[in-house]
């Protein structure tokens, strides 16, 4: 995103001939735009890795979806970020079956390995900390989502390692 | 699952044999598919009476009679159209973890429930509502839709009848909320999922104001065994009141946490000392919550208590999901009470006052209770908050769910309550 665009907010982002065709398809299955607007934001984020002022401006222009109907939309649900996250997201779980069984340590330890708190992003921005409930997986609690992989039965000195493996796999990128 | 298991003795996980799901053909071979065979040389008034007769009640955690709900879907020529089928795969229930082992096990068998439901109410589009973390269910769950749809089980003139269902997933972007059947179809709608007004029920105004059905994944699963083997044996299943086996859960600190398909009616203490192989060696059992965070806690006295909807339900707390929370000696039960109500806090989608106002509140007295800022008549207040938030003062019923692992932590812990007050700090940390 060039300069200009960030300096005026009001303007929105110029969408890519690839990203019109993937809303055009979106837009097809269902039987009004508005249905797509989940969708639609997704689409954008796994783009960008977040949705931004311009893209929600350039979205509501192409779909004629009105902005504030997709703005309430993408601040409701958690996992549509409209803050700019790191390359990988951290989501360790803290439902109540990892906290009995050591979500505490485990996210203490991810923050001070990190030197973040929850919902900040490492200065390298290789990391982003968002604790999510219940993942699902309580019996091999405490786990970690890290970029679609769960990481079991989590101990605390275990964090540097399945850090390192993280950020080594992110890099060729 | 376990070593007397038989293909007809536990009907939900009879394919989840390997780690990878079965392919289309594999499970044709180890007889998949027949259960829509079956149904398809039936009315669909007959595959809805023979559900109705097998009193398969809804797995998700209300209980709900599933041809009961079925049958509320308008029938006939001159109704609306299309009418929707949509499996609940939005598993975030705290503690659940059940849908999740079937979707990425056994994806065909959800897809051969949803034919049969579908073929019932005479639903022509299916969508299976995931939770977004659930990837790799999705991943399984769309090539099995791909199979289908190449093999004549999706589409027009299913195994050539008269039967049409097309069907795709839809991935959510996050919120337990979601879960709640009229929030479902919001959200499927694109919407903010937030409950809807009812009446009218979704079963005759729902997705796009369509007759739509929501069934949790492991309701539909049922189906196929039922449709193969006939209502009388599935009720023959349970080993109480209730018909059908079910995925039971225990976490916590036992021995062997985990999933096993046993009869309905299993009582809870075979559950936890047999299957989950009882409490960790220096761990005792204090209490438990019997299926998923919104159910009351139970004592140790309780444990003989069936796995049973109506039981469990005499002992003021309810089936839910049948996965089992432990809470041992060494954790403080007002803890645990603050990580659930902190939960439905923030998962409220604020839609209803006494639970986008009540529930913060209730959260915020409960940590400071447990830092050791409360104050006597805190408890007098969070009593007073559980009555504020009881059903039918809200939309939906998260609320209400919250209420129950709260008010029976201050029933059955209040001494902990207490002296967390007396003493200014947590008895459990030190």
């Amino acid at each position: 995103m060039g300069n200009s665009m960030s300096d005026n907010r009001e303007q929105a982002a110029r969408l890519t001939a690839q990203e019109c065709s993937g809303i055009d398809q979106i837009l097809s299955h269902y039987p009004v735009a508005s249905g797509a607007a989940i969708d639609l934001l997704k689409m954008i984020q796994h783009e960008h890795g977040w949705v931004s002022d311009q893209h929600l401006r350039a979205l509501a222009e192409y779909t004629h979806i009105p902005i504030a109907e997709l703005e309430s939309v993408a601040t409701f649900y958690n996992l549509i970020f409209r803050k700019p996250v790191g390359n990988n997201v951290l989501h360790p779980c803290n439902g109540v079956s990892c906290l009995l069984m050591g979500y505490r340590q485990v996210h203490q330890t991810l923050t001070q390995t990190l030197g973040i708190v929850d919902g900040e992003t490492t200065q390298d921005n290789a990391f982003t900390l968002i604790p999510l409930p219940c993942l699902g997986a309580c019996d091999k609690a405490p786990v970690v989502l890290i970029n679609d992989q769960l990481h079991e039965k989590v101990r605390p000195d275990q964090i540097d390692t399945i850090i390192h493996a993280v950020s080594r796999k992110a890099q060729p990128q | 699952m376990t070593a007397e298991a038989t293909s007809t003795g536990y009907p939900l996980t009879q394919y989840c044999t390997t780690d990878q799901p079965l392919s289309l053909l594999e499970y044709q071979q180890q007889g998949g598919y027949q259960g829509l065979m079956e149904a398809l040389e039936q009315s669909p008034d007959q595959v809805l009476e023979t559900v109705k007769r097998s009193r398969l009640r809804g797995r998700g955690g209300a209980g709900f009679p599933t041809g009961l709900k079925w049958s509320f879907v308008p029938r006939g020529e001159d109704t609306p159209k299309p009418k929707y089928l949509i499996a609940n795969g939005d598993e975030m229930e705290p503690g659940a973890f059940k849908d999740r082992y079937l979707l990425e096990h056994a994806p065909h068998q959800l897809i051969e429930g949803m034919l049969i439901a579908a073929y019932a109410i005479g639903a022509s589009v299916g969508y299976i509502f995931l939770r977004h973390e659930y990837s790799v269910a999705a991943q399984r769950v769309n090539k099995a839709i791909q199979q289908c749809y190449q093999n004549n089980l999706l589409g027009s003139r299913i195994l050539d009848s008269d039967m049409t269902f097309d069907l795709s997933i839809h991935t959510s972007a996050g919120r337990y909320i979601c879960g709640e059947e009229t929030a479902l179809i919001n959200a499927l709608e694109g919407k903010r999922a937030t409950p809807r007004a009812k009446p009218p029920y979704p079963q005759v105004a729902g997705l796009w104001g369509k007759p739509t059905i929501v069934n949790n994944v492991e309701t539909l699963f049922c189906l196929p065994g039922i449709l193969c083997h006939g209502a009388d044996w599935f009720q023959q299943l349970g080993r109480h009141q209730d018909s059908g086996t079910k995925l039971f859960g225990v976490s916590g600190r036992v021995n062997n946490p985990g999933l096993w398909e046993l009869p309905m009616g299993t009582p809870i203490r075979e559950i936890i000392e047999q299957h989950a192989g009882g409490m960790r060696d220096g761990y005792q059992l204090r209490g438990f919550i019997p299926g998923g965070g919104s159910t009351d806690f139970l004592l140790p006295e309780h444990l003989d208590t069936p796995m049973d909807y109506d039981e469990i339900g005499k002992t003021g707390s309810r089936m839910g999901t049948g996965t089992i929370i432990i809470l041992d000696d060494r954790f403080c039960p007002v803890d645990m009470a603050h990580n659930l109500v902190a939960f439905f806090a923030q998962e409220s989608c604020g839609w209803c006052t006494p639970c986008r106002d009540g529930l913060p509140s209730a959260s915020y007295l409960l940590e400071q209770i447990e830092k050791g800022h409360g104050k006597a008549e805190d408890l007098d207040y969070l009593e007073e908050l559980v009555s504020f938030v009881a059903p039918g003062n809200t939309f939906c019923a998260l609320a209400p769910g919250a209420a129950e692992p709260l008010q029976s932590a201050l029933r059955y812990f209040r001494k902990d309550f207490e002296q967390h007050i007396s003493d200014g700090c947590c008895p459990y940390q030190s």
